[in-house]
């Protein structure tokens, strides 16, 4: 705000003239959740930004610990040098590593940040939330009768990291993801811990938009659509197929709950169910846009189509080659 | 977006997270485990905002740490404001019957039935759906068998239209995730009564399980016996686990 221009109200002012529009609404005892549809979209899209938020604080911390601790040689050391090579390395590196997708996003980014190949970056980014020991132990307890869930699952998942990280290593372009990502943050001068913080502050701030953006998307298109999709789909494999693909997307389930919604949907044959449970941590709305918040819009456009079809066609392999 | 409103910013949603916690708020949205990790992320929030606002105190601004495009990408954090702000003004509840009917036919898969004896007591009270996952088990429903309980559930029509149905929501991870599980109502006397108009009705129901009724051909949704019921308040947590 600089002396002499016409002053416009600052982010200050909005921000103050929000929370008095807010608490006055408050106290006027206004209840805006009107219809039935209202209030559980309202109640969902709460609990996805809730439920995700200690994840992507995480993810943020995890993201400053990286750039301010771990130098690019040490990463160079580490992995194979052949970006072919190092992805099933970050994939399996995402398998120890317990994490939301949430979390994922912002390291991934770091790492790209710190000279990690970009394919590599991204298969760890679908690999850590997919294929992870929490996740694994999730889907035995939901599908006790079905424990070939579990081997699957971990197959389809492991197999979309790995071909995502392929394909983008062979087709992938520098200039598809957004300039700032690989600019580290000048903080230069102050400690270390100071650099971490500074990091985590950016990425939340520049991630947490994106996931209510997310949050909203999910919480609309699930209480609006899918019930009457998966009515009635019984026996039509491909098409199940399909729809449970594309649910997945809509529903954006944190990966360690989402084995259960898919057992709860016992009308449905394993297979697409499996391709629910293969597709959901890797694409879905939330990730989406947090990964157009983190990578760029033109990153998003052409990864989350990618990956879509990946996704589902590993899960299908997978299922297949388990015998579901 | 400018790093002063950043920060504010950043507190206010820090302190709405460690608020859900502590009034309970949060187990509407999340299971119990998670609330002690939405406080710690609200403080580590609140924490990263105070860490860049105590360097503005000690000296001058300086050129931003974050590499200065606070424009741009900087605009969406504004976002963060709207779920802190649903949560003060709407305080969304926890989902209750219109989850159920959105849900439609999807019902909790029963998984292994639980293989401890029921608690002791006169009608002990236990889940609705531990008395679904043993009644599927077994046609008499196992420890159940002769045995009266006590549910606590809301209100809902049965999906036949015929008479009443016992519901509760199980969620897994959060509330995104919920689904419905219920029992049917042999309500002979009508104890249990209508479902709610504009609110759920929560009844404590004692009840006893009609041996083979949880089969595929009901969708699981075993018939129980109401020997008595009172009203209750919606229960804190109002889900099952």
């Amino acid at each position: 705000m600089t002396t002499g221009a016409v002053r416009r109200p600052g982010g200050v002012e909005v921000l103050a003239a929000v929370l008095v529009v807010a608490l006055g609404l408050r106290v006027l005892g206004v209840d805006p959740l009107v219809t039935p549809q209202l209030r559980v979209g309202a109640t969902v899209f709460v609990a996805v930004v809730v439920q995700a938020l200690p994840f992507l604080v995480l993810g943020v911390l995890l993201s400053g610990v990286l750039t301010a601790y771990v130098s690019p040689l040490a990463l160079r050391r580490v992995l194979p040098s052949r970006p072919g090579a190092a992805v099933p390395v970050a994939v399996a590196a995402g398998v120890a590593l317990p994490g939301c997708e949430c979390a994922s996003v912002p390291v991934a980014r770091r790492l790209i940040a710190r000279g990690v190949p970009d394919a590599v970056a991204l298969a760890f980014l679908l690999a850590a939330p997919a294929v992870n020991p929490v996740v694994l132990v999730a889907t035995a307890v939901a599908f006790p009768d079905a424990p070939e869930m579990v081997g699957a699952r971990f197959l389809g998942s492991f197999l979309t990291a790995s071909v995502v990280g392929w394909v983008w290593a062979r087709a992938g372009r520098a200039e598809w993801l957004a300039e700032r990502v690989r600019r580290v943050p000048t903080t230069g001068d102050g400690p270390r811990w100071r650099v971490a913080a500074a990091t985590a502050r950016h990425d939340l701030v520049d991630a947490g938009g994106f996931l209510v953006l997310g949050g909203l998307a999910a919480a609309v298109l699930t209480t609006v659509v899918p019930e009457a999709w998966v009515a009635g789909l019984g026996e039509q494999v491909v098409l199940a197929v399909l729809v449970m693909a594309l649910l997945a997307v809509v529903m954006s389930l944190c990966s360690e709950g989402d084995a259960f919604v898919a057992a709860s949907l016992s009308a449905l044959p394993l297979l697409p169910r499996l391709v629910f449970l293969v597709v959901g941590p890797a694409v879905d709305l939330k990730l989406i846009a947090l990964q157009a918040g983190t990578f760029g819009r033109g990153f998003a456009a052409r990864f989350a189509p990618l990956t879509f079809v990946v996704a589902v066609l590993c899960g299908v392999g997978a299922g297949l080659v388990v015998g579901l | 977006m400018t790093r002063e409103v950043r920060n504010a910013l950043l507190v206010f949603v820090g302190a709405v997270l460690v608020l859900i916690v502590a009034d309970g708020t949060v187990l509407h949205y999340v299971r119990p485990g998670m609330a002690p990790l939405v406080a710690l992320a609200g403080v580590v929030v609140i924490g990263l905002a105070l860490l860049d606002v105590a360097r503005d105190l000690r000296r001058r601004p300086e050129p931003a740490d974050d590499d200065g495009h606070e424009h741009g990408s900087g605009r969406s954090a504004w976002l963060l404001l709207v779920p802190a702000l649903v949560v003060l003004l709407a305080a969304p509840p926890s989902l209750g019957s219109d989850a159920v009917d959105l849900a439609g036919s999807r019902t909790v898969a029963v998984g292994r039935a639980p293989e401890e004896p029921l608690p002791p007591g006169d009608a002990p009270a236990i889940p609705v759906v531990d008395l679904v996952a043993r009644a599927a088990a077994s046609p008499d429903g196992g420890a159940l068998a002769g045995r009266e309980v006590t549910l606590t559930g809301f209100v809902v029509p049965a999906r036949d239209g015929r008479g009443t149905d016992l519901a509760r929501l199980v969620i897994s991870c959060c509330a995104a995730d919920a689904s419905p599980v219920r029992v049917h109502l042999d309500d002979a006397r009508s104890l249990v009564g209508p479902p709610g108009v504009g609110g759920d009705r929560w009844v404590d129901a004692r009840v006893r399980l009609v041996p083979g009724t949880a089969t595929r051909g009901t969708g699981f949704v075993p018939t129980v016996t109401v020997l008595d019921a009172v009203e209750v308040r919606e229960p804190s947590p109002a889900y099952e686990y």
